[in-house]
C-alpha cells in the first residue's frame, strides 16, 4: 500500500511502535479451554504474543472468552490444550502464586479485614522484603496511584474508584513483569472512567510494566492500547495496532464491532471486476474470494466537490441527517444501497437533496466471515 | 460523588448516620419478632428469677423473699462439682465440634464442586431427626448389648461386652459433640460460602500458597462464624439434661439433671430455679468473654 499520509488510511504502524525490545512477556500457543460440563469451548485455539512494555488490550463482547484467557495467563485456569509461556518459560502447569504476574480483578478483590497499607504490602510478604523497604515501597505505590493519606482506611471505607486504585497499587508493588487487568473500570461511571483511563495509561508508561487489559469497550481499547486482539466466541479474529484494526478489519465481526461502518455484500467476477448490487467498486487489490463483504468507514466517504476524482464516485440522495453535536451523520442512498457518511455539524442538507459521494480505493476493505470461510 | 473529589483524595463521609438509620429501620421491622422473644424467652426467665428468691416449704412455695436458695446452691459440694464438670464437658464438646465442623465446611466449600450442597445437606440432615432419637441412637451403638460390642465380640476382639462404652464422661462428650456438629457446621459453612472466590484468587495472585491464603485471609474472615458456632454449641450442651440422662450414667451426670431433679422428684422449685440462674449467669459471662473473639472490622460486600 502506498504511504499516503494525508488519508485516514495512512501509515498503519508508526515506526516507534514496532521497535519495542522484541522480547515476549506472554505467549499463548494454540490455547483452548473447555469448562467441565460445557459443550462449547470458552476459548478456542488462541495464539498470541505480548511484547515487553506493551499495553495490550483484549477486546470483545461479553462472553467472548476474555476473562478465561486472562485467567489462564494468571494461572487460575488450566488450558484444556495448548501452552502458556511467560518470559519464554513454559508455565502451563504452574499455580498462580509461582508466576511473576499480578492481577487487578474486576471487583477489586481487596482483603476486607486489612487496611489499605496492609492490602498493598501483602505481596511483599512472600518476597522476603525487609520492614523498612516494605514501608517505603507501600508509600511509593500509593503515591503513584494518588492514594497517599488513605493508609489506615479499610476497603469498605473507600469509593469504587479509590478501591480500584488500591488494587492497582497492590498489583504493582512487587514489580511484576506483567500486570493483568480485567475490566478494571467496568463498575465506574463515565467521567471517572475517562480520568482513570488517562491515569492508567500514564502509570503504565512510567513504570514500564507490560499490561494486558481486558475490556468490552472498543473506545477504551482503541484509546489506551499499543496493540489489541479482538475476540469473539472464544476466538481471536484479529491482532494489531488500534489504527490497523480499525482501518483494516479482517472479519465482518471486527469491522462492525469496532466503530461504525458500512458493510456491503459484494462479488468478484472472472475479469476481476467487483460489484456490490448496482455499484461497480474499485478496490486497491483484487480479492481472492468470490463472495465477500466490503467495509467502508463513514468518515472515509467524501461528499460533494471533495468526492470528485476519488476512485469510487457515485450520485446519491440524502435520505436523513442526524445531528450529533460535534458532527452530523448522513444517510445517503446510492443505487439501492444505503450508506452512512459524516459531515461537519454546520453543513445543512435537506432530506432528498442529490449529492456526489466518493471514496478512495483503499477505503474499501474486504472482510470475510470466518464461519462461512471454515472448510 | 464528583470526579474532582475522587481525584483530590479528600476524606470521604463516614456513613455512620446512614447506618444508625438503617439499624433503626431494622429494629422496627423486627418488632413482631421482638415481641415473640419477650414472650417466650424473657417472661419465663423472669418468673424463674422470682422463684429463685422464694422460700421452699416442703414441696410448696412460700412467697417470702430469701437468698437461702443461692447460698445452699453455691455451698453445696455436689452443685459446685457438677457445675465444674458440666462446664468442662460443654466446653470440650463445643471445641471438638468446632474443630470437626470447620475443616469439614472448608473442604466442602472449596473442594466439593457440584457436590457441595448435597454434602452440606448430609451434614445437617440429623437436625431433622428428633433430638431424643439422635441421642438414643448412641445408646444403641454403645450399649452393653449394642452394635459396637456386638461387632467386637463377633470379630473375636473381646469375650465379654465392655460396659464402659456407655455411662461415662467420654460418652457424654462424644454424644454432645455429635449433637453440636451440625449447628457449628451451618454457621461456618454459610460464612465461607459468602466469601467471594476472588479473595482466594487474589491471595494466590499476591503469592500466597493455599495455607498462607487460609491463615492470612480466610481464617480471619471466618473466625467470627466459628466463634458463633462454638457459642451455639456451648449453649446447647451446657444446659442439656437429656443426653446425660440417657448415656451419662452416674459418671456423666450434669447440672441440668440436678435441676430436673429439683423440679421433679425433690420438689424444691426455688432451689432448682436458683441453680438454673447460676447456669444462666455463668453462660452469660462465658459467652460475653467468647464474643470478644468474634469481633471484626471487616465488611464483606
Ligand atoms: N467457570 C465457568 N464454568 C463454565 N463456563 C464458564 C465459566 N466461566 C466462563 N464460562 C463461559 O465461558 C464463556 C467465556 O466466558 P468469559 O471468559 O468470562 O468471557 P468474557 O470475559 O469475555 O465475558 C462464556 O460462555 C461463559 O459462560
Ligand atoms: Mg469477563
Amino acid at each position: 500500500m502506498s504511504p499516503d499520509v494525508g488519508s485516514p488510511v495512512g501509515d498503519l504502524v508508526p515506526p516507534d511502535r514496532v521497535s519495542r525490545s522484541g522480547r515476549s512477556v506472554v505467549e499463548l500457543v494454540g490455547v483452548s479451554k473447555v469448562y467441565p460440563n460445557t459443550r462449547d469451548a470458552a476459548v478456542a485455539d488462541v495464539t498470541l504474543t505480548v511484547e515487553e512494555g506493551e499495553f495490550f488490550a483484549l477486546l470483545g463482547p461479553s462472553g467472548s472468552g476474555k476473562t478465561t484467557t486472562l485467567r489462564m495467563i494468571a494461572g487460575f485456569e488450566r488450558p484444556t490444550v495448548g501452552c502458556v509461556r511467560l518470559a519464554g518459560r513454559d508455565v502451563t502447569k504452574l499455580p498462580p502464586y509461582k508466576r511473576d504476574v499480578n492481577t487487578v480483578f474486576q471487583n477489586y478483590a481487596l482483603f476486607p479485614h486489612m487496611r489499605v497499607a496492609d492490602n498493598v504490602a501483602y505481596p511483599l510478604k512472600f518476597r522476603s522484603v525487609g520492614k523498612a523497604e516494605t514501608a517505603s515501597r507501600v508509600s511509593e505505590a500509593l503515591d503513584r496511584v494518588g492514594m497517599t493519606g488513605f493508609e489506615r482506611r479499610l476497603p469498605h471505607q473507600l469509593s469504587g474508584g479509590q478501591r480500584q486504585r488500591v488494587a492497582l497499587a497492590r498489583a504493582l508493588i512487587s514489580r511484576p513483569a506483567l500486570v493483568l487487568l480485567d475490566e478494571p473500570l467496568g463498575a465506574l461511571d463515565l467521567k471517572l472512567r475517562q480520568s482513570m483511563q488517562l491515569m492508567l495509561k500514564r502509570l503504565q508508561r512510567e513504570v514500564g510494566i507490560t499490561f494486558v487489559y481486558v475490556t468490552h469497550d472498543q473506545g477504551e481499547a482503541l484509546a489506551m492500547s499499543d496493540r489489541l486482539a479482538v475476540m469473539h466466541d472464544g476466538r481471536i479474529h484479529q491482532t494489531g495496532a488500534p489504527d490497523e484494526v480499525y482501518f483494516r478489519p479482517k472479519t465482518t465481526f471486527v469491522a462492525s464491532f469496532i466503530g461504525k461502518t458500512n458493510l456491503v455484500d459484494a462479488e468478484r467476477d472472472a475479469t476481476g471486476a467487483v460489484r456490490a448490487g448496482g455499484l461497480a467498486l474499485r478496490l486497491a487489490t483484487t480479492p481472492a474470494a468470490e463472495q465477500f463483504k466490503v467495509s467502508i468507514r463513514p468518515e472515509s466517504i467524501l461528499l460533494a466537490e471533495a468526492a470528485e476524482g476519488a476512485a469510487n464516485t457515485f450520485d446519491g440522495i440524502v435520505r436523513e441527517t442526524i445531528f450529533l453535536g460535534s458532527e452530523r451523520e448522513l444517510i445517503v442512498e446510492v443505487s439501492g444501497q444505503t450508506l452512512l457518511a459524516k459531515a461537519a455539524s454546520n453543513v445543512v442538507l435537506e432530506a432528498g437533496t442529490p449529492i456526489r459521494v466518493g471514496w478512495p480505493a483503499e477505503a474499501c476493505v474486504v472482510v470475510v466471515d470466518p464461519a462461512e470461510q471454515a472448510p | 460523588m464528583s470526579a474532582a473529589s475522587e481525584w483530590s483524595g479528600g476524606a470521604i463521609e463516614e456513613p455512620l448516620g446512614e447506618r444508625a438509620k438503617a439499624a433503626g429501620i431494622r429494629v422496627g421491622l423486627a418488632s413482631p419478632a421482638l415481641l415473640w422473644v419477650l414472650l417466650i424467652v424473657l417472661i419465663p426467665n423472669a418468673i424463674m428469677l422470682l422463684y429463685s428468691f422464694w422460700t421452699n416449704g416442703l414441696g410448696t412455695i412460700i412467697q417470702e423473699f430469701t437468698t437461702k436458695n443461692y447460698s445452699q446452691a453455691l455451698q453445696s459440694n455436689v452443685v459446685r462439682a457438677l457445675l465444674q464438670r458440666t462446664f468442662l464437658i460443654a466446653v470440650a464438646a463445643s471445641l471438638i465440634a468446632t474443630a470437626i465442623a470447620y475443616p469439614l465446611a472448608y473442604l466442602i466449600v472449596r473442594r466439593a464442586g457440584r457436590y457441595k450442597l448435597p454434602l452440606a445437606l448430609l451434614v445437617v440432615v440429623p437436625l431433622w431427626v428428633s433430638y431424643l432419637m439422635r441421642v438414643f441412637a448412641w445408646k444403641i451403638i454403645l450399649g452393653e448389648k449394642g452394635v459396637l460390642n456386638g461387632l467386637l465380640q463377633q470379630a473375636g476382639v473381646i469375650d465379654h461386652p465392655i460396659k464402659a462404652l456407655l455411662y461415662s464422661k467420654v460418652t457424654v462428650i462424644l454424644t454432645l459433640t455429635y449433637v453440636a456438629v451440625p449447628y457449628v457446621f451451618l454457621s461456618i459453612f454459610t460464612a465461607l460460602e459468602r466469601l467471594p472466590t476472588a479473595l482466594y484468587d487474589a491471595a494466590g495472585d499476591c503469592g500466597a500458597s493455599e495455607w498462607s491464603t487460609f491463615r492470612d485471609i480466610i481464617w480471619p474472615l471466618s473466625r467470627p462464624a466459628a466463634v458463633i458456632g462454638f457459642a451455639i454449641a456451648f449453649v446447647i450442651t451446657f444446659g442439656d439434661y437429656v443426653t446425660p440422662a440417657l448415656v451419662g450414667g452416674l459418671q456423666g451426670t450434669m447440672l441440668g439433671s440436678i435441676i430436673l431433679q429439683e423440679f421433679g422428684t425433690a420438689n424444691n422449685w426455688p432451689l432448682g430455679a436458683a441453680i438454673a440462674m447460676v447456669i444462666l449467669v455463668v453462660s452469660f459471662v462465658f459467652l460475653g468473654a467468647v464474643s470478644l473473639l468474634a469481633r471484626t472490622e471487616a465488611v464483606i460486600d
